[in-house]
């Protein structure tokens, strides 16, 4: 095997370890939809607050798979 | 009592609906079967940049010079510097159109686009005027309003066909890791990239790899990064005007220093902490936007490589829907982001809100 090719393949599983950080982010998202959905099913009046609320919690647990995506894009592509 | 007419259409299924599924028949036999007969028609799998491309060989807003011993190397005209200019194009085009004949003509009754634009606004208006007060809220207001609509522009815009798809062919010398295809002349001097005989091409014929004319906006770092300098320096500016010095004191508080030493270093501390913390949103702000719209992107045109009917169209309603969060989020960020800042710090109460 040349080196380039070697470069290549350590660049797929580098990409593919850095996606890794994603289960976290995963799981944080699961949780404030669950938490999100819990308490509009008790309290459907203040849905729409809690809904800002939950979004705006998602999205800070999905920054984080974004992080390690972004990782992995340079990874592969710089 | 109202009376309901029945239209009864001479195709059992309506007639648009036909067309749409030949579309998608035609679109299946030129991927699937074409190749043998017409060879242009497979998709091909792109190339990949991060970075934004020149919509033209040596295309530059501000060409490159050299004054003495200092070489600036200049600001190319990119392929996502004019996505944002269409996009923008796109809202004032709404503006003279849509808004202006309610706001200046005669006409009393608000046209059905017009009323949807009002609808948004009105959500926006609300939103922020329970965030930050009815007083801030027509200084905060227009902010997060344009973040969100120019967000909402450039994502929406980018799924128009076209973008990422009509380029120039960009010679591909070393082998590496870039996917190049031999090119096939169809009409005039336009060419399409063959991906049907992409393995046995390496015989001499030169392969090229596509430079789209136009990119989404948001899939170059830059159009994030610079929403998030300015929301950044927003958080800065309306944390000193609602609060004068006082906004300083939140990170510096030195008057704890000196009547509780102890507690008051760990506020510093802490306090020195959080005012590095504003710096790091521009970080947050941006790779959330970027990733997003580029993962997005990506993942339309690799599975629109490879299954070319039903489920690429799926994937673009969902991207339009990511690209409608995304500018949502982005929005609701920044007016968070300032309203935190105008509030004054936990211990005492603020009368205003």
């Amino acid at each position: 095997m040349d080196g380039a090719s070697f470069i290549q393949a350590m660049r797929f599983i580098g990409a593919g370890l850095a996606m890794f950080g994603a289960i976290g982010a995963g799981v944080g998202v699961g949780l404030a939809a669950m938490g999100g959905v819990q308490a509009m099913g008790r309290n459907p009046d203040a849905a729409s607050t809690i809904q800002i609320n939950m979004i705006l919690g998602i999205v800070f647990a999905e920054a984080i798979a974004i992080y390690a995506m972004a990782v992995a894009l340079i990874v592969l592509f710089v | 009592m109202t009376t309901t007419t029945i239209k009864t259409s001479k195709w059992k299924y309506g007639f648009k609906r036909w067309i749409i599924i030949g579309l998608l028949v035609l679109a299946g036999v030129l991927a699937f079967v074409g190749p043998r007969w017409f060879g242009p028609f497979k998709p091909i799998i792109p190339t990949v940049t991060l970075a934004s491309e020149e919509i033209w060989p040596g295309a530059h807003i501000i060409p490159a010079f050299a004054i003495g011993g200092f070489s600036f190397p200049g600001v190319p005209f990119s392929n996502t510097i004019l996505a944002i200019l269409l996009a923008d194009l796109a809202l004032i085009l709404i503006a003279i159109f849509i808004v202006r004949p309610y706001v200046r003509g005669s006409n009393p009754v608000p046209s059905k686009p017009y009323a949807a634009l009002e609808m948004l606004m009105d959500y926006f208006w609300n939103l922020v005027k329970e965030s930050v007060g009815a007083k801030w809220a027509w200084r905060v207001f227009p902010i997060v309003m344009t973040i969100f609509l120019i967000i909402l522009s450039a994502n929406w815009t980018k799924m128009l066909p076209g973008y990422e798809t009509i380029g120039w062919l960009k010679p591909v010398e070393g082998e590496a890791h870039v996917k190049s295809y031999p090119a096939v002349p169809i009409a005039g001097g336009l060419y399409a990239l063959n991906a049907a005989d992409a393995g046995h091409a390496a015989g001499g014929s030169p392969t090229y790899e596509l430079v789209p004319f136009l990119r989404g906006a948001a899939t170059d770092i830059n159009f994030p990064a610079s929403l998030a300098v300015f929301t950044v320096a927003g958080i800065f500016v309306f944390g000193v005007w609602a609060l004068k010095g006082k906004f300083f004191e939140k990170y510096f508080p030195f008057q704890r220093l000196i009547s509780v030493p102890v507690f008051g270093a760990i506020d510093l501390l802490v306090g020195v902490l959080e005012f590095m913390l504003e710096f790091v949103k521009v970080i947050s702000l941006t790779l959330r936007l970027f990733g997003n719209i580029f993962a997005g992107g990506l993942i339309l045109l690799i599975i629109g490589s490879l299954t070319v009917v039903l489920i690429p169209a799926g994937l673009a309603v969902f991207e339009l829907f990511v690209g409608t969060i995304q500018a949502y989020v982005f929005a609701l960020l920044a007016l968070i982001f300032i309203q935190m800042a105008m509030a004054a710090h936990g211990g005492e109460k603020d009368a205003g809100h």
